[in-house]
């Protein structure tokens, strides 16, 4: 045994993880492409009027948003970025406290109450709507079964559910906290929940299997 | 360098495995820095043999790495269970080695050319075949079953520490602190087992 060649274990192990990230990222690049382009396709057609009319900070904030959802979200669901504890509880407050704020305007802006656009129903169709294409993204692709921790599901649908909650913000010129929270943010929830049984009901067929 | 003597609880060691599963490179590195140490003590305690330890300690971790994703926690001590499933299969791959040592020393060249045989189909020979393969693991599993069905009969108290200290690699210390008694008292119940477990095993003689 000693007169062959040293097998170096542990840059084997790493070569062969290096390889596994390679291969998700590839494998997730085009959904990925394809969900920015559903969503680029929304928001251009459909663009409200306001839209840049909103406050710079709250542009700022949406367009973080925007990056949290497509890139930052997905990348730790999929096994793509482990971050610290840390930084995750950071993640989570922090895109909560993001979200409240850029889809409201919230602490800083107060928009009254409007209704002119459509109502509650149209706004949670176009979310749920939306999502459930995104959602379905998710599934075909594999992206709930990417990572062993049942908690990478979360992080996937929480992508999917702010992706969504984006287009309406981008769409709908309603910016009343009395519309916003129940449809907006209560569609988003809806969806939310939607996506975590379809990302545990993908686990278990993969189990399953 | 310590001789498997070092088998103190790793903690955060599951949720780097966890973590490894996934497909992270750091969490990897950082076990690998926490466990090779150890597993290094480990086969040396067992094969005696520095030149061969660096060989079984990278079989040991590539063998790990090709079946992580069928690491399954059992118990209530997730590092433990982390911990005491690369000491399985640092021991089968010891094990593994030392029979395979055995069997070359059986089959050395010079007894075949005092036989005259062709010193090709010796080494042919030395490889083993499908029926040898087949009777090893039958025998392998008899042993298995009979070593388990003795500690079986045990008393739980003796029981519960060859469990402890022989199947999950436990030092007296460890098992001590988990059953909240004193070394000693560990010690005694594991002589009375290990003599026990001798008579049970024994060959039956007419």
């Amino acid at each position: 045994m000693t007169d062959m060649p040293r097998l170096d274990a542990k840059n084997a192990i790493l070569g062969d993880l290096d390889a596994l990230q390679r291969s998700r990222r590839r494998h997730f690049s085009p959904a990925l492409l394809l969900a920015c382009v559903l969503v680029g396709t929304l928001v251009i057609l459909g663009a409200r009027p306001d839209l840049l009319d909103q406050p710079a900070w709250q542009l700022g904030l949406q367009g973080l948003l925007w990056f949290l959802c497509l890139l930052v979200l997905p990348a730790i669901g999929l096994g793509l970025w482990f971050p610290g504890r840390g930084v995750r509880l950071g993640l989570v407050v922090g895109g909560i406290l993001a979200t409240v704020m850029a889809t409201t305007g919230w602490p800083f802006v107060d928009h009254g109450a409007h209704a002119e656009w459509g109502g509650l129903d149209e706004c949670v169709g176009m979310i749920l709507g939306s999502g459930a294409v995104l959602v379905s993204l998710g599934f075909l692709s594999g992206a709930f079964v990417q990572r062993k921790r049942v908690t990478a599901v979360y992080w996937v649908a929480a992508g999917l559910a702010l992706a969504a909650l984006n287009v309406v913000t981008w769409v709908c010129p309603v910016s009343g906290l009395n519309h916003v929270l129940p449809s907006h943010l209560g569609g988003a929830i809806m969806l939310l929940a939607l996506a975590v049984v379809v990302g545990a009901a993908a686990r278990r067929n993969a189990e399953a299997d | 360098m310590s001789t498997g003597s070092g088998r103190t609880r790793i903690l955060g060691l599951h949720a780097l495995m966890e973590q490894y599963v996934d497909g992270n490179r750091r969490a990897f590195e950082t076990m690998h820095t926490l466990m090779e140490p150890r597993l290094r003590g480990f086969l040396m305690n067992l094969v005696r043999d520095p030149a061969a330890v660096d060989d079984l300690l990278q079989l040991t971790l590539l063998k790990a790495h090709l079946a992580r994703e069928r690491f399954r926690l059992q118990g209530g001590d997730p590092d433990g269970a982390v911990q005491g499933w690369y000491f399985a299969i640092a021991r089968n791959v010891a094990m593994d080695h030392m029979r395979d040592r055995h069997r070359e020393k059986k089959r050395m060249p010079g007894s075949a050319a005092d036989d005259g045989t062709d010193p090709v189909a010796n080494l042919a020979a030395r490889e083993p075949t499908v029926e040898d393969g087949t009777v090893e693991t039958e025998r392998e599993q008899d042993v298995v079953d009979r070593v388990r069905a003795a500690i079986a009969r045990l008393p739980p108290g003796q029981r519960e520490v060859v469990e402890m200290h022989k199947l999950k690699g436990m030092t007296m210390a460890e098992v001590a602190d988990r059953l909240s008694v004193r070394e000693g008292a560990v010690r005694v119940r594991a002589h009375r087992a290990y003599k026990a477990l001798a008579r049970f095993l024994m060959p039956a003689h007419d």
